[in-house]
């Protein structure tokens, strides 16, 4: 059968190939069938190409929003852009009852985006804090080779103490992200990593969004009564993070029904990919880290596999109202700080173990018979209705913890953590602060069937 | 620092006659004098059954301390009147009383009759002889001294036996408490094992863990329960034991004593001139320098005394004494072909060996003592460390181990074996507690004059 590929290649080689072909020469022959396929440039174009007037928020791009994080102030000198960012220790809350000693830039561990414009040159200032030697990389960025910020490679380290100055022109827009290129496993492991948007110029209508998110994806290990996260840890890591930040203490994002929606994923996690599930639409996968999709190629997904260094830009537009969940759909990946070292107790009928393990142990209670239920407040076992031991008190725990504990929810206590958080679509939104729990139409509302549904149905339910 | 220790000892211990040369043998055999050395070193009482009525008071006071909870002094007390063992070392008295008598006796006239014949016939010549023994009147007064050093020597000897049975007493009755308190917590462990097993076997029937692992689960456990039987059979042998010393049996070995050995006794005990003090006290050197006095009062030595070494504390203070000779009032038959050289020699050897023998058990008495006040210092402040730091972090250690647990970060199978390892811990410092009250018993043995272990060149009445 005879392909349309097939035909171009045999008629070309009829045509000017085919003196080619005649004399032998199948390299030529090739490229002259091959040309439309490339690239103008994979790299920018040319690294001489004159710097535009820095872009101006409101007026030449709509700025990120980073939930629980902010976007790296700059200033204008001489029509350039001009960052600091300072690598530093910083005392971070990955939600409350969880703070560790990690490192992190300008006030923030993964929270800091920098945000710039297409064409804009910009400046940037690293002050290295850290008691050990750093570097920049920014990751996808074309870039003259010296600002790569590859320790040893493209530039000596930024010792402890020093300001390096990075300095290029922007020729691209899209997600990148930036992170230490000096001994990356401990350093990003510490927190090192952040997100580097950049916008545009004169988009085209069909990339204008009204609310835009940047999500940095990564994982630390954490134990429970430990203070610094681990950054030798191979796979088992038990905090998950977007911008820094594990569920509760993830900021949910918020719009308001019929909104046009982009979600910026960008995934530096040591070792894990995170397969990114919206619930209740699908979006189109945008732009990849290496550019805009014509609509044309944006295919649609409603899970998201953002591997380690990659970005994806996701588009939909936010025509349905509720609380939809928006997390990593590995399993493990939305628990926080589980542990994996003990026997599994599922289905386990403890019988009088606990008596008579409590002969010894006062403060004994099996647990993971039905799950992870626990008691709660009240001392009530849920599963079982038995009286705890300690009425009233819910299981001691060690310092500095959010393992096992629950957070509100609007029907009851939610048993996520880690990557986890909400996408909050409203009808009404007088602000764009967290508007708390969705108000559902009645009649909406999964929950037990009623004995007249059951009989009219047939529902055997012996 | 020199120093010369005459009869110091003797005196302490014996009052009065001794010195005075008294040639009556007490009625009591000296007892009496024993009885006060140990009062006063014991703080205990001894009686002589002598199947008289008096042996029912002996009797009555073991019954009546028996009824109740036995301390360690009431158990002393116990063995001390009614181990038949030191009621048989009892009786050297009576011997040496004897000897004594028999040193103020003189040898019994013999009488002779001879007839004889003469040749030719006649009448029979008959002559009747008495042979008196002179010389036993001439060394009467000698052999008394030797009788009544000797005697001397068995008082002493005698209150060494009932120090040395109140030591060992003391000695069993800790190792008693300790393997009762390391019973109770070898109970502990094994409960928990079971607790560990039985968590095992609920995993096993839901299916969640392999059979290895339940057999493994079930080898700690029956680990634990053996060392709760091996616990039991140190109870007993020690209970028996006591039961010999206390020459009880029958119904009356249903005794009981407190579980736990007693705790650290705030004060420390007083140290100072520890080898001084257990020079001075030293029952055993008091015998050898007895045994010295013996033997020279045997050659006629008027200063026996003369023959004791000097003892220099901490140091080789053997003082040569150059040559001695006997005395004119040896106690020799006519010297005619035996001038009794060989016998000299064979008592001066002998003074030669005891004059060691005390140089030696001098040095090692303060070597003794300076060990056991080492032991207990080192014993206490170990079970001081115990109290105060071990312990404390065990149960701190459980305690976090539960908060952890709490935030299943690790298991049942954990939990409970960092509880084992805190009884454990437990074991180890019943083990110095009774360390300490075995040091501390020694020390009360030295004090009281004998070694809790005797030098292989002495021996003592009863070991």
């Amino acid at each position: 059968m005879t392909t349309r590929r097939n035909f171009l290649v045999s008629s070309a080689a009829l045509a000017g190939g085919a003196a080619a072909l005649l004399t032998g020469d199948r390299a030529t022959a090739q490229t002259s069938e091959r040309k439309a396929q490339w690239d103008e440039s994979y790299s920018g174009g040319p690294l001489d190409r004159p710097a535009l007037a820095p872009g101006l928020p409101g007026k030449d791009y709509r700025p990120v929003i980073t939930p629980s994080g902010g976007s790296l102030p700059w200033k204008i000198v001489d029509g350039v852009k001009v960052f600091h960012l300072v690598a530093e220790e910083i005392d971070h809350e990955f939600t409350p009852g969880l703070n560790a000693t990690c490192w992190g830039y300008s006030g923030r561990v993964n929270g800091t985006t920098i945000e710039a414009v297409e064409g804009d040159r910009v400046r940037i200032y690293v002050t290295n804090k850290l008691p050990a030697p750093t570097t920049v990389h920014w990751h996808g960025i074309y870039l003259p080779n010296g600002m790569d910020g590859v320790s040893g490679l493209t530039q000596r380290p930024i010792a402890p103490g020093e300001t390096f100055k990075y300095e290029w022109t922007l020729r691209q827009h899209g997600t990148f992200m930036y992170h230490s290129h000096h001994e990356t496993m401990i350093q990003e492991g510490m927190g090192l990593i952040g997100m580097f948007v950049i916008h545009p110029r004169n988009p085209d209508p069909d990339m204008i969004v009204d609310r835009d998110f940047s999500i940095l994806l990564a994982e630390y290990r954490v134990d429970p009564d430990t203070r610094r996260p681990n950054p030798m840890e191979n796979s088992d890591y038990n905090v998950l993070t977007m911008n820094g930040k594990c569920f509760p203490g993830i900021e949910s994002l918020v719009a308001r029904t019929g909104q046009r929606i982009r979600i910026r994923f960008g995934n530096l996690s040591q070792m894990s990919h995170h397969p990114m599930h919206l619930h209740g639409f699908r979006f189109r996968i945008a732009a990849t880290d290496g550019e805009h999709m014509p609509v044309s190629a944006q295919w649609p997904e409603t899970t998201v596999l953002v591997a380690v260094g990659q970005t994806r830009e996701l588009e939909l537009i936010a025509d349905a109202p509720g609380d939809w969940a928006m997390h990593c759909h590995m399993t493990h990946h939305i628990m926080n700080q589980m542990g994996h070292d003990l026997p599994n107790m599922v289905g386990v009928v403890p019988g009088d173990l606990d008596r008579k393990v409590q002969q010894f142990l006062p403060g004994y209670m099996t647990m993971g018979r039905t799950g992870m239920r626990r008691m709660d407040m009240s001392g009530m076992d849920m599963a079982t209705g038995a009286d705890a031991r300690m009425s009233g008190a819910a299981m001691a725990l060690p310092d500095n913890t959010v393992a096992m504990r629950k957070s509100e929810g609007a029907f009851s206590p939610l048993t996520v953590g880690g990557m986890f958080t909400v996408f909050k679509v409203r009808d009404k939104l007088s602000s764009y602060a967290d508007p708390g729990w969705y108000e559902h139409p009645p009649g909406t509302v999964a929950d037990a069937a009623s004995a007249a549904d059951l009989r009219r149905d047939k529902i055997d339910i012996s | 620092m020199k120093f010369r220790i005459l009869n110091v000892a003797a005196t302490a211990l014996l009052t009065g006659s001794l010195l005075a040369g008294c040639a009556t043998a007490p009625a009591d055999s000296g007892f009496s004098e024993v009885e006060q050395a140990v009062s006063e070193r014991l703080g205990q009482r001894i009686q002589w059954r002598q199947d008289t009525a008096a042996d029912e008071a002996a009797d009555d006071a073991v019954a009546a301390l028996l009824t109740n909870e036995l301390d360690v002094e009431s158990a002393i007390q116990v063995a001390l009147l009614n181990n038949r063992r030191l009621q048989a070392v009892y009786e050297e008295l009576g011997m040496a009383r004897a000897g004594l008598v028999q040193a103020g006796l003189l040898r019994n006239p013999v009488f002779g009759a001879s007839v004889g014949f003469t040749e030719g016939g006649g009448s029979p010549d008959l002559r009747f002889s008495i042979v008196q023994d002179f010389l036993g009147i001439i060394y009467m007064p000698l052999r008394k001294r030797v009788a009544e050093s000797e005697f001397m020597a068995a008082k002493l000897r005698v209150s060494g036996a009932v120090i040395d049975l109140a030591a060992e007493v003391g000695a069993v009755y800790y190792a008693l408490q300790a393997a009762q308190q390391t019973l109770e917590l070898r109970r502990q462990v094994a409960g928990a094992a079971a607790a560990s097993l039985d968590a095992a076997r609920r995993l096993r029937e839901a299916g969640n863990i392999t059979g290895l692992d339940l057999d493994n689960e079930q080898a700690l456990y029956l680990n634990a329960r053996l060392g709760v039987e091996a616990a039991k059979i140190v109870i007993t042998t020690r209970r028996e034991h006591l039961n010999r010393q206390m020459g009880l049996s029958g119904t009356d070995i249903d005794w009981r004593i407190a579980i736990r050995l007693p705790r650290l006794p705030v004060a420390a005990t007083h140290l100072d001139a520890l080898e001084m003090r257990a020079i001075e006290a030293s029952l055993d050197l008091a015998i050898v320098r007895q045994d010295i006095e013996t033997m020279a009062r045997r050659l006629g030595f008027v200063e026996a005394s003369a023959l004791v070494p000097e003892l220099e504390l901490g140091a080789e203070g053997e003082r040569e004494q150059g040559t001695w000779d006997i005395g004119p009032d040896v106690a020799l038959p006519l010297p005619l072909f035996d001038q009794g050289q060989a016998r000299i020699a064979a008592a001066k050897s002998e003074v030669n060996r005891l004059r060691r023998i005390y140089m030696a058990l001098a040095s090692e008495i303060e070597s003794v003592a300076r060990a056991t006040r080492k032991r207990l210092i080192t014993a206490r402040r170990m079970a001081r460390e115990y109290e105060n730091v071990v312990l404390p972090l065990q149960a701190r250690i459980v305690e976090q181990t539960q908060l952890q647990y709490n935030a299943m970060q690790l298991g049942v199978f954990q939990l409970l074996a960092s509880f084992e390892r805190q009884i454990d811990a437990g074991e180890r410092y019943v083990e110095t507690l009774r360390d300490y009250w075995l040091a501390r018993n020694d020390l009360r043995q030295i004090l009281n004059g004998r070694l809790p272990e005797p030098s292989p060149s002495f021996g003592g009445v009863n070991k």
